[in-house]
């Protein structure tokens, strides 16, 4: 077998993306749905994903809203004339807040698992193998978290309305949710929200060793935007909701751009 | 000047030795560089492989086998050099290239809470192949692998040996041209190693897939490959036939002569000459003959002058070196 002499060529085209790449939608939910039977059979997902939703959609608002009601005279109160104020305010104030976190910590549950995971279970290089482009790839797991999410918070949405406005019924005979400011905070501002915890939590699980590293620095990332969104949704609504929803619509973009471009095999078949 | 057609012919001329050879290096360099050191994988290998071979590429660790198979399959890029599979280089078609390939990687690769079943619909997925072709496909492979009755049990409670199997479907069930085979027998136990090994050998030989095979295993690459190639701290030692590569490592042929009668001291002595022809005895009644040159024309001779000398030759056989003898020479021992 002879071997070539030539000199060494440098081709030039080391790491460049050299056109906008197509997304084969169908490709992509195949492995989302690979994703979603992994996540089935690993309670360390599938906790935060059942518990989260009941504790939040479900025990609280009863706990809030649903207790005090036994007894209507105690809600009364100079802050709250009639009892429907005291409904709408701790609909407002402390359970609608409730409805960011919910997909939050399901997207950062399954998005920190996504790359970390497939490095524990030694299974990176086949997937990695699979005839798909690196965007197809980062998008296909950036689908994997955020479709269950944001299906898991609709869902939970509309039990907690329903349950509310059971509750309320009594004293405002009408439906009283959803109203336009749940429409767009579940429709807009938590799918917003969302894949900015997804981008960072998948970005840090492609950088992290494991699952457990990648949920404290995605969880610690998450904890700070958190606080400071939660603290301003306290007493004034609807302004913060609009601008965090510009600010975080920006930040996305940006990610979304970004993100699957720097996203290399490469990078992860190195750390192996 | 220059004519338009001259160079559209240089072109063509270019592009259809690429495409003889189904994987063509030239001159690969892959470093892997961070903030303490930069390390060099490969160092300006060069390879040629043609269809329906079955390629052994043998070192040992580190020796940057693992890393030309990720480069060729699209999942490195070179740092230098380039590297054709298919005619197409790996920078510009990895998705491509890809969908042409099996890889069977040193880990199984399979998920080990879904079923057998279960990977190999979900792998074989990607592949733009017909859902009736793929099932049949499917349980094609499962029978002639022995693993339908294992195909609903999920990954995690099969052996290794069955893993590795399901892991050899997983990589043929797209019906790849190439099959990239990385340390195929590792950790399995011999009688699974023996049976993986009639598995490539079909594939190569009934299939006519063409294999690349990484292995340290030199007596499967001995009994398989048609080509092999010794990688050492990143750079071809050799590359050949086994038997080309012996030819060339190894200056004397050897010959064992057995006879039916003890024979004496003497009898070594005075077949050797000057001719580039050795001998000593290695036992009562076997002589080894060294020769330097061509065996056809001397052995015949030497044969009619030991019957001359009253020695009954009940036996003549060329002793070949292992590829055992092939490593050892070029790695100075090491294993």
């Amino acid at each position: 077998m002879a071997q070539t002499e030539e000199k060494p060529l440098d081709t030039g085209r080391k790491g460049r993306k050299l056109r906008p790449e197509k997304i084969r939608l169908g490709l992509l939910l195949k492995v989302s749905r690979k994703d979603w039977r992994e996540i089935r059979g690993n309670k360390q997902i599938m906790l935060p994903m059942i518990v989260v939703p009941v504790v939040f959609a479900i025990v609280y608002p009863i706990l809030m809203i649903g207790a005090p009601l036994s007894d209507p005279a105690s809600v009364i109160s100079p802050s709250f004339p009639t009892v429907f104020s005291y409904i709408a305010f701790m609909t407002s104030s402390v359970v609608k807040p409730l409805f960011v976190l919910i997909p939050l910590l399901i997207t950062m549950a399954i998005a920190s698992d996504s790359w970390a995971g497939e490095k524990e279970r030694k299974t990176a290089e086949s997937i990695f193998l699979l005839p798909l482009s690196d965007t197809e790839l980062f998008t296909a797991k950036v689908l994997s978290s955020f479709i269950p999410g944001m299906l898991v918070t609709w869902a939970c949405a509309a039990g907690t309305m329903t349950l509310i406005d059971v509750m309320a019924f009594p004293f405002y005979p009408a439906i009283y949710l959803p109203d336009w400011s749940w429409i767009f905070m579940l429709f807009v501002f938590t799918p917003i929200m969302s894949f900015f915890t997804i981008y960072i939590n998948v970005w840090v699980s492609y950088r992290a060793r494991d699952t457990k590293s990648a949920q404290q620095i995605g969880g610690s990332v998450i904890v700070v935007v958190l606080g400071v969104m939660v603290s301003s949704f306290l007493g004034v609504i609807d302004p913060v909701l609009y601008t965090l929803t510009a600010v975080f619509a920006a930040v996305d973009f940006i990610l979304f751009y970004f993100a699957p471009r720097v996203f290399s095999r490469e990078t992860m078949i190195a750390r192996f | 000047m220059s004519f338009p057609c001259t160079t559209r012919f240089r072109r063509l001329v270019a592009g259809r030795s690429i495409l003889d050879d189904i994987i063509e290096i030239r001159n690969l360099v892959k470093v892997f560089s961070s903030k303490k050191s930069n390390v060099v994988a490969l160092n300006e290998i060069n390879l040629k492989i043609k269809k329906g071979t079955i390629f052994s590429f043998l070192g040992p660790n580190g020796a940057g086998k693992t890393t030309t198979v990720r480069l060729l399959s699209c999942l490195l890029k070179p740092t230098a050099g380039e590297a054709y599979v298919f005619g197409k280089n790996v920078l510009d078609d990895p998705v491509g290239i890809r969908s042409r390939i099996g890889v069977l990687t040193e880990n199984h690769g399979m998920y080990e809470r879904m079923t057998v079943k279960e990977n190999l619909d979900f792998f074989s997925s990607f592949y733009g192949i017909d859902k009736v072709a793929i099932a049949s496909r499917i349980s094609e492979l499962l029978s002639a692998f022995n693993l339908t009755d294992r195909a609903d049990d999920k990954v995690g409670t099969l052996s290794k040996g069955l893993k590795q199997r399901a892991a050899l479907i997983k990589t043929l069930v797209h019906d790849p041209e190439l099959v990239f085979l990385d340390e195929p027998t590792a950790g399995l136990d011999p009688k699974a190693s023996v049976e993986f090994r009639d598995y490539i050998q079909l594939l190569g030989k009934q299939y006519h897939k063409t294999i690349f095979m990484c292995t340290h295993n030199l007596v499967e690459a001995q009994k398989l490959s048609d080509l092999v190639a010794i990688i050492d701290k990143g750079s071809i030692k050799k590359i050949g036939p086994p038997a080309e590569l012996e030819k060339q490592l190894f200056e004397a042929v050897t010959f064992k002569v057995v006879s039916a009668r003890p024979m004496s001291g003497d009898i070594a002595l005075s077949i050797a000459d000057n001719e580039g022809v050795k001998a000593s005895l290695a036992g009562p009644n076997e002589l080894t003959v060294f020769l330097s040159k061509p065996e056809e024309e001397i052995m015949p001779r030497i044969v009619r002058k030991l019957v001359h000398l009253g020695v009954p030759v009940v036996e003549v056989a060329r002793q070949s070196h292992s590829l055992e003898d092939i490593y050892l020479k070029l790695m100075g021992g090491e294993v």
